[in-house]
């Protein structure tokens, strides 16, 4: 994903860049660099990850018309690094 | 204006904007109640080429409770689809709309209706039904009445409903409230006093867009009974409006918009001019986006509302026992946020506990007053089918309302308190508009064409 797309995204959900907080849409079955794909199934259409809280390792996961939230500070780190 | 833009994020986003509710026992139908919601408010009629219509990705709500704790019990929602039927070309219109299916009727709108119960039980209660065109002019939709007519859809239990364009039925003088809360008929008595004048609609020739549901008693109350006891609570029901958008929105550089996420509120509505006038705004966004259950954190601003601390100072001399009443408007929080109790207004209750909550509480086995008989004045005008047991089309809030403030509603639980004179006299002015007889009792929508030729 491109930075620019990245840009775009914060525009279109009314995020500050300024704010410690990031989101990140996500193409339908990317895996972070250099993990390997474990086969799982990929969801289909848009799904849309709202990293929250970095500190906290606050990441919500939006799909369809739900959303589900997880702390994980490993992939808020993952995600941060990313922005 | 009742709920038009009344706070600053949803004043950006009129598709959301729900505008104004009501709530009645429908005077043509003993045993059905009506419930109208309108939205996308302040339309000009002839604001074409893209004509006004409902959002697509907007979850709009009608929701009633039937108990004490001001959560809903039955959820009414409704879900917009559009459809282009020629994309080639830039008219909403490709030629006269004779007929709700016209092949000319470019762009449609279709929706469905769920009605779901506090267990969360949910049905399917109209499947993709067309809603009528915008009412462009004479040339484009001829026999408005007609689309009109073929956009009532029927619902199961012999309930009907219909979502499309309607002239709006708010009244009021818009330019001269928010002028430092002039009123032209006693603006000579203003601070900055100008010669009395009759008051003006500035919403006279806009049109909304109206959510029209009408359905058996049966179908709302607890236990699915029709109520004939006006001092049973169970007769009682709150009915509240809300529109509620997905969490995340992404556009694509195309230019179409992905969605994902739940919905979260971002409008609501009961009573009218509440958001308006009686939340400040810091408070107004918030307001917006919870429910009526939590209402309580807004208590103060009823008890001690700003409008009533500004009549005295902005017309000097003329609210001198309102200026000098202190008290907690215990009044304005039972009319507005907990129901009129038992013995306040002789053979009157709409109470529904003691839980705060902005509802429009309606009291179901008071039957409706003849429309030639009914006051616009409502309750306090000695008619008790009318605002704030629920509220009619024709019912004049906005003095209702200022009236109240005005302290003309403090005697019913303070009967040491004299009201000024000018409590039971002040007015906007604005003259009412016209009404149908019939479901959806609004208007026909003012046309594109003559509206713009005025």
């Amino acid at each position: 994903m491109s930075q620019h797309s990245r840009r775009d995204f914060l525009r279109g959900v009314g995020v500050t860049a300024a704010a410690a907080t990031v989101a990140a849409i996500v193409p339908t079955g990317i895996a972070a660099a250099g993990e390997q794909d474990d086969g799982s199934p990929t969801p289909e259409g848009t799904v849309v990850v709202y990293l929250r809280d970095p500190k906290a390792g606050t990441v919500t996961v939006m799909k369809g018309e739900s959303e589900t939230t997880v702390t994980d500070k490993v992939l808020a780190r993952k995600l941060a690094k990313l922005a | 204006m009742s709920s038009h833009r009344e706070a600053p994020e949803i004043s950006k986003d009129p598709v959301a904007d729900s505008s104004d509710l009501y709530a009645f026992v429908s005077p043509d139908r003993p045993g059905f109640v009506t419930i109208i919601a309108n939205y996308v408010p302040m339309q000009d009629p002839d604001g074409g080429p893209n004509f006004f219509e409902f959002g697509d990705d907007v979850l709009y709500e009608i929701k009633v409770t039937n108990d004490a704790d001001a959560k809903a019990d039955v959820t009414y929602g409704f879900r917009f689809r559009t459809v282009v039927g020629n994309p080639e070309s830039f008219l909403y219109n490709t030629g006269q709309i004779t007929s709700i299916n016209s092949s000319t009727f470019n762009r449609r709108q279709f929706y469905t209706v769920t009605r779901t119960t506090a267990t969360g039980h949910s049905t399917t209660v109209a499947n993709n039904v067309p809603c009528p065109p915008c009412n462009i002019g004479p040339r484009s939709t001829p026999n408005y009445e007609t689309l009109a007519a073929q956009a009532i859809h029927d619902l199961p239990n012999g309930g009907k409903v219909f979502a499309g364009q309607r002239a709006d039925g708010f009244h009021v003088d818009l330019g001269a409230v928010f002028d430092l809360l002039d009123l032209r008929p006693f603006q000579n008595l203003h601070l900055i006093s100008t010669a009395a004048k009759p008051g003006v609609n500035a919403l006279a020739n806009k049109n909304v867009h109206t959510i029209a549901l009408q359905v058996p008693f049966s179908d709302l109350t607890r236990g699915g009974i029709t109520p004939h006891d006006p001092a049973a609570q169970s007769s009682v029901i709150g009915v509240w409006t809300t529109a509620s958008r997905q969490r995340s929105a992404v556009i694509e550089h195309d230019g179409s918009t992905k969605h994902a996420g739940s919905f979260t509120q971002v409008s609501r509505l009961g009573n009218p001019l509440i958001n308006e006038v009686i939340i400040p705004l810091g408070d107004k966004d918030e307001w917006n986006h919870v429910a009526p259950a939590t209402d309580k954190q807004f208590l103060k601003y009823y008890e001690h509302p700003e409008v009533a601390k500004l009549l005295p100072v902005l017309y000097p001399g003329v609210f001198p026992h309102l200026a000098a009443y202190g008290k907690d408007r215990i009044d304005l929080v039972a009319i507005l946020l907990t129901g009129i109790p038992a013995g306040v207004v002789p053979g009157f209750q709409n109470s529904t506990g003691s839980t705060p909550a902005d509802l429009l509480r309606l009291n179901l086995a008071i039957p409706a007053t003849a429309p030639d008989k009914a006051s616009p004045a409502g309750i306090v005008g000695g008619d008790l089918a009318g605002f704030p047991n629920g509220r009619r089309v024709t019912d004049d809030i906005v003095t209702i309302e200022l009236r109240a403030l005005a302290g003309a509603t403090i005697p019913l639980v303070d009967p040491s308190f004299t009201p000024d004179a000018a409590a039971s006299l002040v007015t906007d002015g604005s003259p009412m508009p016209a009404f149908l007889s019939t479901f959806p009792y609004l208007n026909t929508p003012h046309d594109g064409f003559d509206v713009g030729a005025a």
